[in-house]
């Protein structure tokens, strides 16, 4: 395993502020890595550092085994897809694609053989000779893309370049750049909050919160597999429930909650179920936990929905169903069902 | 409603130049009504005045050597003021740099006399020069200034890390993108030297600038005739500069 970006505790302040804190991560070559977070968790800040935009406040970025302290932007072997694209406006799309070439006095003729490779790697060929404010969104992404490939960097750093389209084009913004990603091999750091995105493109993904690094791991690791508290309660829909472990259980509420447990009698414990897994229905035999309940609030979303059912006074949980048939859709005030096996259950920790 | 404002505002601000090109043409030693007939022997009576083409010449060296100092010169500062927000005291500075637009010209132009005279520097189109530019830098920075407030920076950042240094990132990203600034700073500056008479009276040596020339003899009465002449040869001149100006930006733009 060859590494191609690697962080040794890097942190980044800004006057008061600590955006990147303490941050080790090791980025294999030709891996697709996303750095997933919340807004303002230091996402930017960090592949910023990678690039060399910013000099970590402490620590340092290695690129293929050699230190980048010191190394300027432009003698970095990474290349940068712009949080808000940044494509030159006085330049046609081509030219825009042939910048990085031109700067490094390739001969003319190379020059247009490679752009021209790039530009049909991102299926723009046609539109050499546009203007960048005559194309589509979609296409300015593609441009953004190319450009940034076409002088075969290490690694490509992308920062939210699908965060300005609409859902159905970032669907498919999101297979091209799989697509891309296999047909060029470049390392691509891949930074977003959208944990879809995420799961879906990548084959590791790290989980940043509050500038530290909460957990690495393969997309089924961090989202079935979560660390600790801060990762289990930023990936997707899931209900925390804490109390006091006894004999097998917990008791919350009045309610009796079976979990596996290595902890030990009488400490208090934190576990998390995802609304996913939870199963619910008018009658409902067979997980390890079940429940009466009355649902107090529906969100239908179309192939599915979302119901806060309230188990005890102070109880109240998120399922998420799939509507198969319109029979299984249920309205506030249901009288329902809801369960799940003990293994579905995570403990999150034994204190909190 | 709208339309009829715009006539009147165009006639308002007009209206005097137009005047002012159709005496230029009138066959009569007195300016003014009635028109009498066609000339054109007032150009020619310019264009074979040794005075008035000197003076011409002056006007235009002293315009292009201004506009060559302080386009540049207003560019520079706006870049520190915009770009280098930790610069000590820039608030100060911002309201510093912007003090020269407010002051009488004639004031200015006093001071710049003592100014000169207590350095020992005799009065020729150098002084002028200099009162020029430091009436014009103000004018140029605030120009760049509001350029360089809307510009992207990661445009620039962009060029870097596609593996242009810090000279070539200026060269092929920032410059193109502020051109039109450039543009508009220098024909600004231009322009305010090209008509400034004021300091330009108080700080010229024995060679005068145009306005200080027809300033100088528009109360001789026989003389009136060829000043509208060549007035209206300035007048073309500034016009064709914006008109200029303009087909170069919009060609800039269509590329
Ligand atoms: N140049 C800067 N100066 C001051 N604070 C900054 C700067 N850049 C980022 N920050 C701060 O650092 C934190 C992380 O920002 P950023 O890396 O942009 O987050 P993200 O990309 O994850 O949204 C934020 O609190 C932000 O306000
Ligand atoms: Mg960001």
């Amino acid at each position: 395993m060859v590494i191609d970006v690697e962080l040794r505790g890097v942190t980044k302040r800004f006057a008061d502020i600590v955006a990147v804190d303490n941050v080790s991560i090791q980025i294999l070559k030709g891996e697709f890595f996303s750095l997933l977070g919340p807004s303002g968790c230091g996402k930017t800040t960090t592949l910023r550092t990678i690039a060399g935009f910013e000099d970590p406040s402490e620590g340092e970025v290695f690129i293929s085994g050699q230190s980048m302290a010191g190394v300027p932007p432009f003698k970095r072997p990474t290349n940068m897809v712009f949080q808000h694209l940044a494509l030159f406006p006085h330049l046609s799309v081509e030219e825009n694609v042939a910048f990085g070439l031109k700067v490094k006095r390739l001969a003319k003729q190379e020059i247009r053989q490679r752009a021209s490779k790039f530009l049909e790697i991102v299926r723009l060929s046609g539109l050499e000779k546009r203007k960048i404010s005559q194309l589509s969104g979609g296409q300015q992404q593609r441009v953004a893309i190319a450009r940034a490939l076409v002088t075969e960097p290490t690694v490509l750093l992308l920062d939210e370049p699908l965060g300005p389209l609409d859902l159905r084009l970032r669907l498919e913004m999101q297979e091209e750049l799989k697509r891309i990603q296999r047909e060029v091999g470049t390392t691509f750091v891949y930074v977003t909050h959208d944990q879809t995105e995420a799961l879906s493109l990548s084959n590791r993904v790290a989980v940043m919160i509050s500038g530290r690094i909460e957990q690495v791991g393969t997309p089924l690791e961090v989202y079935e597999k979560p660390r600790n508290h801060s990762v289990a309660e930023f990936m997707g829909e899931t209900n925390m429930l804490g109390g006091r472990y006894l004999d097998g259980a917990v008791e919350i509420d009045g309610l009796s909650v079976r979990v596996t447990s290595q902890a030990s009698k009488g400490t208090d414990i934190i576990f998390s179920i995802r609304s996913e897994k939870i199963s619910i229905g008018k009658t409902l035999s067979g997980p390890d936990n079940v429940f009466k309940g009355t649902v107090r609030g529906v969100t239908y979303r179309g192939s599915d929905s979302v119901y806060d059912v309230q188990l005890s006074e102070r109880i109240i949980i998120k399922v998420r169903s799939t509507n198969l048939a319109l029979e299984s859709i249920y309205r506030v005030g249901d009288e329902v069902f809801v369960g799940w096996d003990i293994d579905k259950a995570l403990l999150i920790s034994s204190l909190r | 409603m709208h339309f009829g404002y715009m006539v009147f505002y165009y006639a308002f601000t007009f209206a005097p130049l137009i005047i002012l090109v159709i005496f230029s043409f009138n066959d009569s030693a007195r300016v003014g009504l009635p028109f009498k007939a066609f000339t054109l022997k007032w150009y020619a009576e310019v264009l074979s005045d040794p005075t008035i083409l000197s003076a011409i010449a002056n006007s235009l060296l002293v315009g292009a050597v201004v506009t060559l100092l302080s386009t540049p010169g207003g560019t520079a500062a706006a870049f520190v003021l915009v770009r280098h927000q930790s610069f000590v005291g820039r608030k100060a500075f911002n309201t510093l740099v912007l003090i020269p637009m407010v002051i009488p010209p004639v004031i200015v132009g006093i001071s710049l006399l003592t100014f000169f005279h207590a350095i020992g520097l005799e009065l020729s189109l150098v002084t002028v020069i200099l009162a020029h530019t430091l009436i014009a830098l103000p004018f140029s920075l605030l120009v760049m200034v509001a350029r360089l407030i809307g510009f992207d920076r990661s445009l620039e950042e962009a060029a870097m890390d596609l593996g242009a240094d810090e000279l070539t990132t200026f060269l092929k990203v920032t410059l193109p993108l502020i051109f039109p600034g450039l543009l508009a700073a220098a024909i600004l500056a231009f322009t305010i030297s090209f008509g400034e008479v004021a300091v330009a009276f108080f700080t010229i040596g024995y060679q005068p600038t145009l306005p200080v020339y027809i300033f100088g003899q528009v109360r001789l009465p026989t003389r009136l005739p060829v000043l509208t002449a060549v007035s209206a040869l300035a007048l073309s001149f500034s016009a064709l500069l914006v008109v200029a100006s303009e087909i170069t930006r919009r060609i800039r733009e269509k590329k």
